[in-house]
């Protein structure tokens, strides 16, 4: 097929971001002027090592924090990981029940799995509603006096429901054993509002989702929460994640944050426009296509299923257009299995198996909506 | 101290080759050289019975297992050389076998030199008792556990125990050129292995339809070409745009047709481009009734585009077989990843197993292939795999 639109269109920022110059910038001048190791005690890594130190206080008053402290690693799957594991490893003699939901990134659920076949606990799967949205009172409900840890995502990031964090980390006040971690890395700064987190546990927050760069991410836990260290070592981060600091990242980190919280509100009006614009279309061709997000919920991630032709066909083409979306499920034309989340909202296989996934982006534009709009009518047409 | 300093390169079936002898072993040589690139230190003396590698103080194993992926080797031994002077071989001989693990051996000696004083046999007479005397090793003539071998030559005497086995065939090069077609399956990447083997050198040609088959299949295909740059260090790769051909059949002929259509023009396309490319012949992974488009009848119907030879190194081998090959030469890995290819998708239900060339013929006339055969050829996109 002949190339139709010589720019890249990128709908695919769920997945990642391309790094915003200014937090490259922030990068480059650190790791030229503050490279020395926080943990020398010359006067260059001292200098350093308040650098670093005041990256993690100036990240809690971005979100607002007074009980917590931040763990720097390597990313979102880590900061899972730590979470879940160190909360369930170490607090295992007060119960061995866990909660979360059916729909998780596979970083959580995997975890859950592993504690679940190799350490005797016991987890609790939830599954959302219909809209894609798990209630306060569903987690309620599945609360038994041997639960210690709760794990929600904020938004899903298929999908992009969004749960109630704040009013379940309220509600969870009247549990003060339940601890209570939340992935919020579809979350940050893609919000008509930033959620509270005061009353979350553990936290983690990605910095390639946001335009930060690739390869970090941080765990925000309450100071009095005590984590079973994964990593063994030099003993860093309180003991919680040994390895060298990294600094320049943890600069770039919270520039990547500043700029996504600061522009958060103006970012998700101009994005729900584009978002208004693509379910119009969808919903006009409902022969076509399904919707299979929640309209006006979240404009940053549009989730939908090609009804007539084959979903990994039209993603193909829209790449081979220039245009990258993903496809939800890795489709084999003999084993396919499609979407677990798209499922989780109750659709059947053929609808969960042609999903596609438009992610949007304060840096995408009408113009691009409208090529992608229109690529779509042609690919549907043309494709067998 | 004696060490091994040579690696003996014994050749394949070389002896039926006449006088075109001299030409194998220098194209074999040419390829050693290449394969041997990467090491420095080594110098490749070709002679008329064998090609010596010298080793000059080189570890022998990894030079040993780069060899044993050159075809037209038989056998590759690791030599000792010493002086012909029968008390350098004794020692060296004694020497050489005393490192190897093993109740029995067998001393074997070739003597091509004939102005050396000692026969062949009194030379095993001399050697044999040396070892008796000084190890616990027994003799046996019919199995030994060790095999040493002493070749008295005019340049010196080459002493070894330790031989392994080469990937046989003819050297590349020496049997022209096939254009092979490459699905990304496990039957394509064995088949082009087997042809290189003999000597064959391959150019491959891979039809895509996108967007009905993805662009991670190209990769695939760069993945696979690199594990046979082992035995063909450059290969061409052919990228056909498939698309327009296969819709235009979808549109034209019944669903239980599609796939024998679907291989009557890839036959065309790569029989134009075998001519185009100087191939004398076709090549495929195809295996006799293992799919549709396989069983002999459709072969029949398929292969009439053309009267190029196509050959079909895998025609007669079981799945299992293919699979083990796949496996020997590490393209197995790469071939199940998942990704549809043209034959994958657009799959009908029930695919003719017996169509006949008539009805085929008739749904051809349908459409205008040869003009988007044309448009196809004239698009191709080349990538060179090295």
């Amino acid at each position: 097929m002949k190339m139709a639109n010589n720019k890249l269109i990128y709908f695919d920022n769920a997945s990642t971001t391309r790094v915003n110059p200014r937090v490259l910038d922030v990068y480059t001048k650190a790791c030229d002027e503050y490279f020395a190791n926080p943990s020398s005690i010359h006067k260059e890594g001292q200098r350093s090592l308040y650098l670093f130190n005041r990256t993690k206080e100036d990240l809690l008053s971005l979100f607002k924090l007074k009980e917590h402290e931040v763990i720097y690693l390597s990313g979102a799957t880590e900061a899972n990981n730590l979470a879940i594991k160190g909360v369930a490893l170490r607090y295992k003699n007060r119960g061995k029940h866990l909660i979360t939901s059916i729909y998780e990134h596979p970083s959580v659920l995997e975890a859950f799995k592993q504690l679940e076949k190799e350490f005797g606990f016991e987890v609790t799967y939830l599954s959302p509603d219909s809209q894609g949205v798990i209630s306060s009172q569903k987690v309620e409900s599945a609360i038994r006096s041997d639960t210690i840890l709760i794990s929600l995502m904020a938004v899903n990031n298929e999908i992009g429901s969004i749960n109630p964090i704040e009013e379940i980390s309220n509600l969870l006040e009247k549990y003060p054993k339940i601890i209570f971690h939340v992935d919020a890395c579809q979350a940050i700064g893609k919000l008509e509002k930033e959620i509270n987190y005061s009353n979350v546990d553990l936290l983690t927050i990605s910095a390639h989702k946001i335009h930060g760069l690739v390869g970090f991410g941080a765990l925000i836990k309450k100071k009095k929460i005590d984590l079973l260290p994964l990593n063994s070592g030099g003993g860093q981060e309180n003991g919680l994640r040994s390895g060298t600091e990294d600094l320049p990242n943890a600069l770039a980190f919270l520039e990547a944050i500043k700029i996504a919280l600061n522009d958060e509100t103006r970012n998700y009006l101009y994005v729900k426009e584009l978002a208004n614009r693509l379910v119009a279309y969808l919903k006009v061709h409902s022969a076509l296509f399904e919707l299979n997000s929640t309209e006006n919920v979240n404009p940053y991630i549009i989730n939908f299923s090609t009804l007539t032709k084959k979903g990994s066909v039209v993603v193909e083409a829209l790449s081979n257009e220039n245009i990258m979306v993903s496809s939800t499920s890795a489709c084999h034309s003999s084993k396919e299995k499609g979407s677990y989340v798209v499922k989780s909202i109750g659709k059947d296989d053929k609808i969960s198996s042609n999903t596609i996934r438009v992610s949007l982006d304060y840096s995408n534009t009408l113009e691009e909506v409208d090529i992608l709009i229109s690529t779509l009518n042609k690919i549907i047409g043309e494709i067998r | 101290m004696i060490c091994y300093d040579h690696i003996m390169v014994r050749f394949g079936e070389l002896s039926t080759k006449g006088k075109n002898k001299k030409d194998f072993i220098r194209i074999l040589s040419l390829n050693i050289k290449h394969a041997l690139k990467d090491f420095s230190n080594l110098q490749v003396e070709e002679r008329y019975d064998h090609i010596y590698v010298h080793l000059n103080g080189s570890d022998y194993e990894p030079i040993i297992s780069r060899l044993q992926d050159v075809s037209g080797i038989q056998a590759l031994s690791l030599v000792a050389k010493v002086n012909n002077d029968i008390e350098e071989i004794k020692s060296a001989s004694l020497e050489l076998i005393k490192q190897e693990e093993g109740q029995t051996f067998k001393v074997k000696v070739k003597r091509s030199n004939k102005r050396f004083s000692f026969s062949s046999d009194e030379i095993t007479r001399i050697v044999a008792p040396v070892i008796l005397k000084n190890t616990s090793l027994k003799v046996d003539v019919h199995n030994p556990d060790i095999l040493l071998q002493v070749e008295v030559r005019d340049e010196g005497t080459y002493i070894f125990v330790k031989t392994y086995i080469g990937a046989g065939g003819y050297p590349l090069g020496v049997g022209g050129k096939s254009m092979h077609m490459l699905s990304g399956g496990i039957d394509s990447p064995v088949a082009a292995y087997l042809l290189m083997r003999r000597g064959v050198v391959i150019e491959c040609i891979h039809f895509a339809s996108p967007p009905y088959t993805q662009e991670a299949v190209i990769y695939k295909l760069i993945d696979l070409l690199h594990k046979l740059n082992r035995y063909q260090s450059k290969i061409r790769l052919h990228i056909v745009p498939f698309t327009k051909i296969q819709e235009a059949i979808y549109d034209n002929a019944p669903e239980s047709y599609c796939i024998t259509l679907m291989r009557r023009m890839m036959y065309r396309l790569a029989a134009k481009l075998a001519k185009r490319r100087k191939c004398p012949v076709i090549s495929s992974g195809e295996s006799v009734g293992q799919v549709a488009s396989q069983t002999l009848q459709s072969i029949n119907v398929i292969n009439e585009v053309t009267n190029l030879p196509v050959i079909r190194p895998c025609a007669v081998m079981d799945k299992l077989e293919i699979i083990k090959y796949a496996k020997k030469i590490d393209t197995y890995d790469i071939s199940i990843r998942p990704y549809e290819d043209c034959c994958t998708i657009f799959t009908p239900k029930a695919p003719k197993t017996s169509p006949h060339l008539d009805e085929a013929k008739e749904f051809e006339k349908k459409f205008d292939y040869e003009s988007l055969i044309e448009e196809a050829l004239n698009n191709i996109e080349v990538k060179f795999i090295e």
